[in-house]
């Protein structure tokens, strides 16, 4: 048993790794690759023209990916701001209506974005805020909320307040007993909870097309418009482009989100 | 050096009900140990926590040196609370624990370090600044808890339940060591025990609550002596209770006519002795023939099960005492003057 176990951890994750990362090799080599044709294992002939045209200002990639980036960082900020108190809440305290409160706030992971999202746009239009940075973040906020909010209930389920009534009463006021107290022991788990809106806002295709009407362009409207339009090189760079925000939060929070963090603590080491 | 009054004070919750706690009050004086005991779910932990500014009062009012505290928030009331968790953070050492309420103060850094240090020579566990709270045991958390509240040298120090999480050794060592602490820095202090061993052992003044209401205070001996009623005479562990009219000086009951002490309840009453009172052999006065009904060894003491007069009475007797006696045997028995009381 003593052999075996860590040689098979080892299989499961390259099992694991190669899952994830097959679906991104055509990606890779359309990226590099100028006519690719079935039934060719490999294209025919290699290029860096579609990075080349992908990196320059003309085709809008590092303008979309700047605006993907802004846009998810404040999804994700707000997501966090508005998850601490409104996950303290369903994670501590025991209220009348708590169950409908959880379902109205898994409500938007249920739904599908595409049957809200014509809703949602008569109501961003009668406030004008289709068509702007402002009005994409507000609706990003929608699906991003909830798993948000799940995962700070779960950490503050964890959380014993009596830690907090103990620092009032050595002398801290309220936002020295949140500086040092509240947010060291919640700190991973509100790391999490921003990891996934930035994820849920970073891959949102409809919702930013439905608001946005054309005038924000997020990195997944332009792939989707390469993409549809044949420019499989120019689509596959971008998504290579899509995939790294990500990869890059996970490598980097990987040691906050290991180990005994409890946010963590239910999905084990990752 | 703070006098600590607490007037009318109560809770009700939003919800209604019976109040948790219910027009308690009572007076510490400066410098003493109060012990706030009671069974499980009397208010006595409501009661710490409006003192340490954590619950609001739903009326009646809280001094400190005749000043009401009642508007000023916990952080600032100097009424420090140990929890009955040693509650340390866990992401701080131990210094960092025992500083963190000078640090709070913003007291410079130097200042904090040599202050923490003296403070964990007080508690014993001068070696100990740098671990961390799970490296600790739980005697050593406690010392640790009690060393942060001690170091902001609070007008008022709250404990609640600060033994109940420890097992039996630990608890008497840890008994000794706040009654040490408490004389050496003179701190106010109030404490929330269900143990009334634990209360009599530390309190200079015990205040018995019973479903949020204040039932008897006075110094601990008096609790065993001159229990205000059966239900606080049964908390001390007080068994025997024989009705009966007191006359004059006599109290008149199945047991016979009994010599009472000077300022007994007068009247249709209970009389009642406590267990280790009752004296084996007979005496000038009270005394009885009783008939052993059950012989029970406790190790350090002996329960002895009577019958006189169709009552029944339980003594408490040293072992040598009952050695050779047998059930169904007859013995004398005195019940001193002294040690009688007559409950309502």
């Amino acid at each position: 048993m003593s052999g075996a176990g860590p040689v098979l951890r080892t299989l499961a994750g390259a099992a694991m790794a190669l899952a994830l990362m097959a679906p991104l090799v055509p990606l890779a080599v359309w990226s590099f690759a100028r006519g690719w044709r079935f039934p060719d294992l490999l294209p025919q002939e290699w290029t860096l023209q579609a990075w080349r045209h992908a990196l320059s200002g003309s085709s809008g990639v590092l303008e979309s990916l700047g605006v993907s980036l802004f846009i998810a960082a404040c999804t994700a900020a707000l997501s966090v701001a508005a998850a601490i108190p409104a996950g303290r809440a369903l994670g501590l305290y025991r209220f009348r209506g708590k169950p409908l409160v959880i379902l109205l706030m898994l409500a938007p992971t249920i739904v599908p974005g595409l049957a809200s999202g014509f809703g949602l746009q008569q109501v961003f239009l009668a406030f004008g805020l289709t068509g702007s940075l402002g009005g994409v973040i507000l609706v990003h906020l929608i699906p991003a909320l909830p798993y948000a909010v799940l995962v700070l209930a779960a950490v503050f389920a964890g959380f014993d307040p009596a830690f907090e009534q103990q620092a009032r009463s050595l002398g801290a006021g309220p936002a020295q007993v949140f500086a040092h107290v509240t947010w060291p022991a919640i700190r991973p788990g509100v790391l999490v909870a921003a990891l996934f809106a930035f994820l849920v806002s970073w891959s949102q295709y409809s919702l930013t097309l439905i608001i946005g009407g054309g005038q924000v362009v997020t990195l997944p409207l332009l792939l989707f418009g390469f993409a549809a339009s044949g420019r499989h090189d120019l689509a596959g760079a971008i998504g290579i482009v899509s995939v790294l925000p990500g990869a890059l939060i996970l490598i980097f929070s990987a040691r906050s989100l290991t180990g005994r963090s409890p946010a963590a603590g239910g999905l084990g080491p990752i | 050096m703070t006098k600590v009054s607490l007037l009318d004070l109560s809770k009700t919750h939003p919800g209604g009900g019976l109040a948790a706690v219910d027009s308690l009050s009572l007076e510490v004086e400066s410098g003493r140990i109060l012990a706030l005991l009671g069974p499980s779910g009397c208010g006595k932990t409501t009661a710490l926590k409006m003192i340490a500014g954590l619950i609001t009062p739903s009326s009646g009012d809280i001094r400190f040196d005749g000043d009401s505290v009642l508007q000023e928030a916990p952080e600032q009331r100097g009424a420090v609370m140990v929890f009955q968790d040693p509650l340390l953070f866990p992401h701080m050492s131990v210094a960092e624990n025992v500083g963190f309420g000078l640090k709070m103060r913003g007291l410079a850094p130097t200042k904090t370090a040599l202050r923490v240090a003296e403070m964990l020579e007080m508690v014993q566990l001068p070696d100990l600044g740098r671990r961390r709270p799970d490296q600790l045991s739980g005697g050593q958390r406690q010392r640790v808890a009690l060393a942060r509240a001690l170091i902001l040298r609070p007008k008022a120090l709250l404990l609640d339940e600060p033994l109940s999480g420890l097992d039996a050794g630990l608890r008497a060592e840890m008994q000794g060591m706040i009654a040490a602490l408490q004389k050496a820095t003179g701190v106010t202090t109030i404490f929330v025990t269900h143990d009334q061993e634990e209360a009599v052992a530390l309190a200079d003044q015990v205040a018995l609550m019973f479903a949020g209401k204040l039932r008897q205070i006075g110094r601990p001996e008096e609790f065993f002596r001159r229990p205000a009623d059966q239900s606080v005479a049964r908390f001390f562990g007080g068994v025997n209770f024989v009705p009966g009219t007191a006359e004059g000086a006599l109290f008149h009951s199945p047991l016979g006519p009994l010599h009472l002490p000077e300022g007994a309840l007068q009247g249709s009453g209970v009389l009642t002795i406590r267990p280790e009172s009752i004296r084996l052999g007979a005496g000038a006065e009270n005394a009885l023939t009783a008939r052993i009904v059950q012989i029970a060894y406790l190790g350090n003491q002996t329960r002895l099960r009577l019958a006189v007069g169709g009552v029944q009475l339980e003594a408490s007797l040293p072992p040598d005492l009952v050695a050779g006696m047998q059930v169904g045997g007859d013995i004398n028995i005195t019940l001193p003057r002294s040690a009688i009381w007559v409950l309502d």
